[in-house]
């Protein structure tokens, strides 16, 4: 596992630095100037979610995947190395563009709102669900799997739209209220910890759900 | 007898290409020549072996394990040079070294770095940067550096010049020399096997048409030379093919005996070469 990693770090290690580096410095600068806390979790989930895809896109590039199943690891381990590397990246990325937010001259969030728990958590749960679907879909279809996801979240987009001039904007409020009506309904039920151990317990089941499935695909993958 | 590779019964479609019930066996301490034209079957073979792709049947054990049970094992002592070597494109051929040495157990440096002057390889150079050759000599450098059991090369001399085809040649016969060693060594260039390999596998449209030691087959097959009374129907059955021309008539026999008692001195009976034989057995008969 260790081998596989230093590989792809030695591998990327121009992307890792550049792109890696860059990337937490810019969203972190543009989060210092919102005062929408919604960007933090929603947007850079998702942007920190396909960094790590972009780097295995690379792969594709250089067409040098069939060489490293060629090595002596199974397919399981080499994609096993490439999830921790993936959340690696993800939380140092999320780590320094969160700590950019608050310590930039002139920050508009505050560190305690950036750094609570419940915001660490829908962070990570939103990075949890753009890199779990994003991985198998990847696996599957490459570089195009990024596209058909992007392009899919623009449809729901799309759709919702046409559903809110349908339905009326207070409808689709109240749908949308719903997600943390849920959560704040569990929270009370269960009380806080039980609840954020539930959520969190939720997010490592999605996350080896991903794995299985993108396992699935790897297994039926030739080169 | 222990075979450093077995394949038995294997099958794969994909398109309108199908592998058909593909068996043969490499004895241990042996080369063998894995022939067959172009889209024939050969890379299938050796990327099933490798697990590149999967199969539809048979089974395949190298060096005493299955091929998909015991992968790891398998692969840390198989040495591999695919057709076009698929290293990182922008590292330096030091820092591939360095990538891919930790993966194998039985790597040896100083055998890499020796190698590696041997072949003149430019460690600080991208990979990318260098020529067909010096691309082969490294896959073959690290190859040959984790001291792997049974090497599998894919077409290693396609793009190479003759004098660098007849040191790895000669390599290849070096590394055999350690009893135990084996390789497996397809190519379309069939001069390089009569050199060097113990055994050649013909294999054309996906099935195998003959796998022997390669001094029987050298010794079974002719190619007659004669007049156009050698295709007269009494006799097209001696032939598995043959070249028309305006000069007379090539067929490929495997009755040398048969055709010169028939013929005497109006025919040629010459030893087949690898290539001759691939030729007619593939191209069947013609216009020459």
């Amino acid at each position: 596992m260790i081998k596989l990693i230093r590989k792809d770090l030695i591998l990327h290690k121009k992307f890792v630095l550049g792109v890696g580096i860059l990337y937490p410095l810019y969203l972190g600068f543009m989060g210092s100037r919102v005062d929408n806390l919604a960007m933090l979790p929603v947007l850079g989930g998702f942007l920190y979610a396909i960094v790590p895809l972009i780097l295995f896109g690379r792969e594709d590039k250089f067409k040098s995947e069939a060489f490293g199943l060629s090595l002596p690891v199974t397919r399981r381990e080499y994609l096993r190395a490439r999830f921790l590397l993936s959340w690696g990246l993800m939380f140092l990325m999320y780590a320094m563009g969160s700590l950019l937010m608050v310590a930039v001259p002139g920050a508009r969030l505050a560190a305690a709102t950036v750094f609570s728990p419940k915001m660490i958590l829908l962070s990570l749960a939103f990075m949890a669900v753009y890199f779990g679907f994003l991985m198998p879909l990847f696996i599957r279809f490459g570089q195009v799997g990024m596209l058909v996801f992007i392009v899919a979240l623009q449809l729901i987009g799309v759709l919702l739209m046409v559903f809110r001039s349908a339905v009326g904007v207070t409808t689709v409020k109240k749908l949308f209220r719903l997600i943390p009506d849920g959560v704040a309904a569990v929270q009370s039920s269960l009380g806080a910890v039980p609840a954020f151990l539930a959520l969190l317990a939720l997010l490592a089941l999605l996350t080896y759900a991903s794995f299985e499935l993108s396992a699935a695909f790897l297994r039926r993958k030739e080169f | 007898m222990e075979y450093a590779l077995e394949i038995r019964n294997l099958s794969k479609s994909y398109g309108d290409f199908r592998l058909k019930d593909v068996s043969f066996s490499l004895p241990r301490g042996y080369i063998m020549g894995l022939i067959g034209p172009n889209g024939a079957g050969k890379t299938t073979i050796i990327k099933l072996v490798l697990n590149l792709i999967r199969r539809d049947g048979g089974e395949i054990r190298a060096l005493g394990f299955d091929n998909l049970a015991d992968e790891v094992e398998i692969k840390s002592r198989i040495g591999f040079v695919h057709d076009t070597p698929f290293f990182y494109e922008h590292l330096t051929l030091a820092n591939v070294r360095k990538t891919v040495a930790p993966f194998y157990r039985d790597w040896d440096d100083a055998l890499f770095r020796r190698l590696a002057d041997e072949f003149r390889l430019p460690l600080g150079k991208r990979f990318k940067k260098l020529s067909r050759g010096t691309k082969m000599k490294f896959a073959l450098a690290v190859a040959l550096s984790h001291k792997a059991d049974l090497l599998i090369l894919d077409e290693p001399t396609s793009g190479l010049d003759p004098v660098f085809r007849r040191e790895l040649l000669q390599k290849l016969s070096a590394f055999i020399q350690d009893e135990g060693k084996s390789v497996l060594f397809s190519t379309h260039i069939t001069s390089d096997l009569e050199r060097i390999a113990d055994f050649i596998t013909f294999i054309r449209g996906g099935e195998i048409v003959f796998s022997s030691p390669r001094d029987q087959i050298l010794g079974a097959w002719a190619v007659v030379k004669g007049g156009p009374e050698l295709l007269a129907a009494e006799h097209r059955a001696l032939f598995k093919g043959h070249r028309q021309g305006a000069y007379g008539v090539q067929a490929l026999t495997a009755a040398a005996g048969e055709v010169h008692r028939r013929f005497g001195r109006d025919a040629v009976v010459e030893t087949a070469t690898l290539e001759e034989i691939m030729f007619y057995m593939t191209k069947g008969n013609g216009h020459a």
